[in-house]
């Protein structure tokens, strides 16, 4: 009964939609005998680092103008100078890791079809081109000021990262991959918190993180009692998300945040540097799981 | 005899061999060794590996800013010295943490990565590196005020920045290298790869290329030698005797 009123509501058939997607299948399965992909396969490891170069390239643009929305790093300079100095990082190091990014697909197109995890890596990727052009840049330009492209921006990227991270954290195998994430806004954390609130976290979070270890390698180990380690594991991990977030929150909006920045810039930094460090670990897990 | 003995030998090999293969097998879960052990947590890996790399891009990030500053490519209008205040905090904390979490790293593979091509010149490139910015800081800023505002720095200056970038480009490549296999001891190389990489010390040990043929050969005479045995039945097994059976199926 549903499945026949949405199949009036799409423009074809299901038919006809599998039948295409059986298509796109099979041109998937053919780009392995293109040459490209011989030629890719051939130059793979050079390529990888063309795509790593990319990486670091874009992070000095978004690292160095997010650090300026938070209100840290080259705070003489107006947030749409550091924006301005930076752009061509963004578009090279963009350029690069996309150019090798296609690449690296065709050589893999079998793999990566069938990768759940290569489909966040994507989701994450576009939210994280949004949440970049999109947003960080005009923000950046309108000194920390958001129009309606940027919100416009925000509530579509916002949406794609959570759900690029709903993903991530159901998919077997790579799920773990979380913890880059929640370490990534734990350290951003440390750089944006300003007085005393640094240290209160800084110690709440080593309370937190050497216990954990400590407990599941030592006292329950995942030998021993699989399903408690298992239990314990995720229970630290869930503290330890709910501490890092629930501050981060608190430091977006106004407490213990250098002056000089405003909640949306705030969020837009954190939101910025966390997406392209869920695209980084997405691509990380890819080769693991 | 001595000779050959060094050539045989190797303290760091033994002790780095020590380390990721036993130290800890008593006491880690599985009878893991503690290098093995951190590889495959869980969580600490996450942690070393995750600071590792996200330290990594902010220490790049800063870098590249200030030495394309260097270059008169971006903040042409910004002091040098501004643009040093304010990124030296952030490139000294995650160069401090780079190195912690890159000896972490380390120890989760001593041995492997002892021997690895790709490390040992990530480790020469990183003491140039590391030589650049004292030089920068000893003799090159020494009349930086002179310059501090100019758009495009002097000659000496836009050097160290080539090189720091050339290093740091280096650095990022050879580490990633890392993890690829081409040059691992005990596959068919030239005696000067053998030589840089100490692979005669290593477990995997050394092969030239020499070596390989020569053992290609061997193993195809071996192998001739055994099919030539099987040809013939007299050779191979005693006649069957009344009463034999046939050797029942596995």
């Amino acid at each position: 009964m549903y499945l026949a009123q949405l199949s009036k509501m799409l423009p074809e058939s299901p038919d006809a939609i599998f039948s295409k997607m059986h298509q796109v299948k099979d041109w998937e399965a053919s780009l392995k005998d293109w040459p490209l992909a011989h030629w890719v396969n051939t130059y793979f490891a050079y390529i990888e680092i063309v795509h790593f170069m990319g990486l670091f390239i874009f992070s000095a643009s978004v690292i160095v103008t997010c650090l300026r929305l938070i209100g840290v790093g080259l705070t003489n300079e107006p947030v749409s100078v550091v924006e301005k100095n930076t752009r061509w990082f963004l578009h090279i190091g963009v350029v690069l890791a996309i150019g090798s990014g296609l690449l690296m697909g065709v050589g893999n197109a079998d793999k990566l079809y069938n990768s759940q995890i290569f489909t966040v890596k994507m989701i994450a990727m576009i939210a994280g081109l949004i949440f970049s052009y999109c947003v960080m840049v005009p923000v950046a330009k309108a000194e920390g000021q958001a129009g309606g492209l940027a919100k416009l921006g925000m509530v579509i990227a916002m949406a794609l990262w959570l759900l690029a991270l709903v993903t991530f954290s159901i998919t077997p195998t790579a799920n773990v991959g979380i913890f880059h994430i929640l370490w990534g806004g734990a350290l951003i954390l440390f750089i944006a918190l300003q007085g005393k609130t640094r240290w209160v976290y800084a110690i709440g979070l080593l309370a937190l993180i050497l216990p954990w270890q400590v407990i599941t390698h030592v006292f329950i180990r995942e030998d021993l009692d699989a399903a408690k380690y298992m239990v314990v594991n995720k229970a630290f991990m869930y503290l330890t998300g709910a501490w890092i977030t629930g501050l981060s929150l608190y430091n977006i909006f106004g407490k213990a945040a250098p002056t000089g920045s405003n909640a949306f810039a705030r969020m837009t930094a954190y939101a910025t540097i966390l997406v392209w460090v869920t695209v980084g670990a997405g691509g990380r897990w890819i080769g693991l799981s | 005899m001595l000779h050959e003995i060094l050539a045989s030998h190797s303290v760091l090999n033994d002790f780095f061999g020590y380390v990721q293969h036993h130290w800890g097998e008593h006491t880690t879960a599985y009878g893991r060794s503690f290098s093995a052990a951190l590889l495959e947590a869980l969580n600490a890996w996450g942690i070393v590996e995750g600071s590792h790399l996200l330290f990594a891009m902010l220490f790049f990030g800063c870098i590249l800013v200030f030495d394309a500053r260097l270059l008169g490519i971006t903040f042409r209008d910004v002091k040098i010295s501004e643009v040093s205040e304010k990124l030296l905090p952030f490139t000294v904390i995650s160069m401090t943490i780079l190195l912690a979490s890159g000896v972490f790293v380390f120890f989760s593979k001593p041995q492997d990565y002892y021997h690895n091509i790709w490390f040992r010149i990530k480790m020469v490139l990183l003491l140039v590196a590391v030589i650049n910015v004292y030089i920068f800081h000893k003799i090159v800023q020494k009349n930086q005020a002179e310059w501090d505002s100019a758009a495009s720095p002097p000659t000496k200056a836009k050097m160290s920045a080539v090189i720091s970038l050339t290093c740091w480009v280096l650095v990022i490549g050879c580490g990633r290298l890392i993890a690829y296999s081409w040059f691992e001891c005990g596959k068919p190389h030239s005696d000067w790869m053998n030589s840089l990489e100490e692979c005669q010390t290593s477990p995997l040990g050394a092969m030239t290329p020499a070596d390989f043929t020569r053992q290609l050969a061997n193993e195809k005479t071996a192998n001739d030698a055994a099919a030539a045995a099987a040809a013939t039945p007299a050779a191979a097994a005693p006649a069957p005797t009344a009463g034999a059976t046939k050797p029942e199926a596995k």
